[in-house]
């Protein structure tokens, strides 16, 4: 399904990924960036490059992602179907979540992270709908 | 020359309570979860009940200099590169090049070098020319360019940002992954050997964590395993593969915090591998 754009995400966009989208716009995508408008204007910055495919109803995945201590980050899960229950955590080499905040929102999920160490940390998310439903998905992430 | 990715241990903690949970969809039970603990307290992925992009996600460069401006106000006056670009014929000499002269870009911003930031703009153009994607980063060489010329100092750093993730990005729709990596290794190794020079003159351990990067190592050194194969000079290629080995040692520093003397020889062996990436022999 597709979705317009709120002004403010539009705002957002164009400031955090001025060229890219412009020419391909992934719904799931717009979505995570939707629930990013916040983010930006407390002035996080977007990255361009971004994660995005299909997971089964139920799967999950993980991205390794490196962390700098003194950064904050906040991840951004997307999907544009609806009546999807999208979970996103963040932990450490351990297993223990780092994640201080958690928003969820109709099509999106997000997590603020303060990484407590330098270091490779794992990005684990889901997206759970109807039985073996198959689920558009994108992950985004900013930081300041 | 490949390294040893240590993650032995997947918790049974977190199996009960981060990953279960996920799984337990309406009408889709929870997998079967195995923890072996290996004595090392860390997760082990290959028992992680889904899929596990195992490269790991490389940081934009300007990542790493928000850490940094939050670390004090060191010289980088000092830092910033005046050295001629050399031409190379050989495509993954130009990548790793180009990822220096955009690290170069980044340290220029933080002297507020306006010179320096527009002649590291007009060398990306040239370097984007000898790979091909020069249409495709004219847009940013120009944006860096009015961003220096106002100051704009975040403006150019995004743009930096942006230049890189766009060369990379076409060199993949190219079917050259492995030369989009060498980008990402020329930038890291000259962005390394800067922030080991910064840190070094004013240790603190806090700033050395900075340097706890051991799976980027490992995914550069794979990177550059697939070029050795296809490379016409690989002998050069090689000597860095070893180069970033032995950072990646120090980075581990025998389990434990990473030390001046560590610090010390990280840009020691950096510096060598950015002068052979930055000067023709």
């Amino acid at each position: 399904m597709r979705r317009f754009f709120t002004l403010p995400t539009a705002v957002a966009l164009l400031l955090a990924t001025p060229l890219q989208l412009l020419a391909v716009v992934d719904d799931s995508h717009s979505m995570a960036m939707e629930a990013a408008v916040d983010a930006v204007k407390a002035g996080f910055k977007i990255r361009q490059e971004y994660w995005s495919g299909i997971l089964k109803s139920g799967e999950q995945k993980m991205v390794k992602q490196q962390l700098f201590k003194g950064n904050e980050y906040w991840f951004f899960l997307g999907t544009d179907e609806d009546k999807i229950a999208l979970k996103v955590e963040v932990l450490d080499r351990k297993g223990a979540k780092i994640q201080v905040e958690t928003q969820l929102k109709p099509n999106a999920a997000a997590v603020r992270v303060l990484a407590p160490a330098t270091g490779t940390y794992y990005i684990v998310f889901s997206l759970n709908g109807k039985e073996n439903e198959k689920i558009p998905w994108a992950l985004a992430y900013g930081y300041r | 020359m490949p390294m040893n990715r240590a993650l032995p241990v997947f918790l049974t903690a977190l199996l009960g309570s981060a990953i279960c949970p996920l799984v337990a969809a309406p009408g889709v039970p929870p997998k079967p979860a195995a923890a072996v603990d290996k004595g090392g307290g860390e997760l082990d992925l290959t028992k992680f009940p889904g899929q596990v992009i195992d490269e790991v996600v490389v940081p934009v460069p300007s990542e790493i200099f928000s850490v940094l401006d939050k670390l004090g106000d060191p010289d980088w006056k000092a830092e910033v590169s005046a050295s001629p670009k050399p031409t190379f014929r050989e495509r993954s000499d130009v990548a790793l090049l180009l990822g220096a002269t955009v690290a170069d870009g980044f340290i220029a911003v933080q002297a507020e070098d306006k010179k320096a930031v527009e002649d590291v703009g007009r060398n990306v153009l040239s370097l984007s020319r000898s790979l091909g994607v020069e249409d495709d980063v004219v847009r940013h060489c120009q944006a860096i360019d009015d961003a220096a010329s106002a100051a704009k100092w975040d403006l150019v750093r995004m743009e930096l940002d942006a230049t890189q993730t766009t060369v990379r990005a076409k060199m993949r729709q190219m079917q050259d992954g492995a030369l989009a990596e060498c980008i990402s290794v020329g930038g890291w190794l000259r962005g390394t050997q800067v922030i080991t020079a910064v840190i070094g003159k004013s240790f603190s351990a806090e700033r050395a964590e900075l340097l706890y990067q051991p799976d980027l190592a490992d995914y550069f050194n794979d990177a550059l395993e697939e070029m050795l194969v296809k490379a016409k000079n690989p002998a050069k290629l090689k000597e860095i593969a070893d180069g970033l080995a032995r950072v990646r040692e120090l980075m581990d520093n025998g389990g434990g915090d990473i030390n001046a003397a560590a610090v010390a020889e990280m840009n020691a062996v950096t510096s060598a591998l950015v002068k052979k990436i930055t000067v023709k022999p």
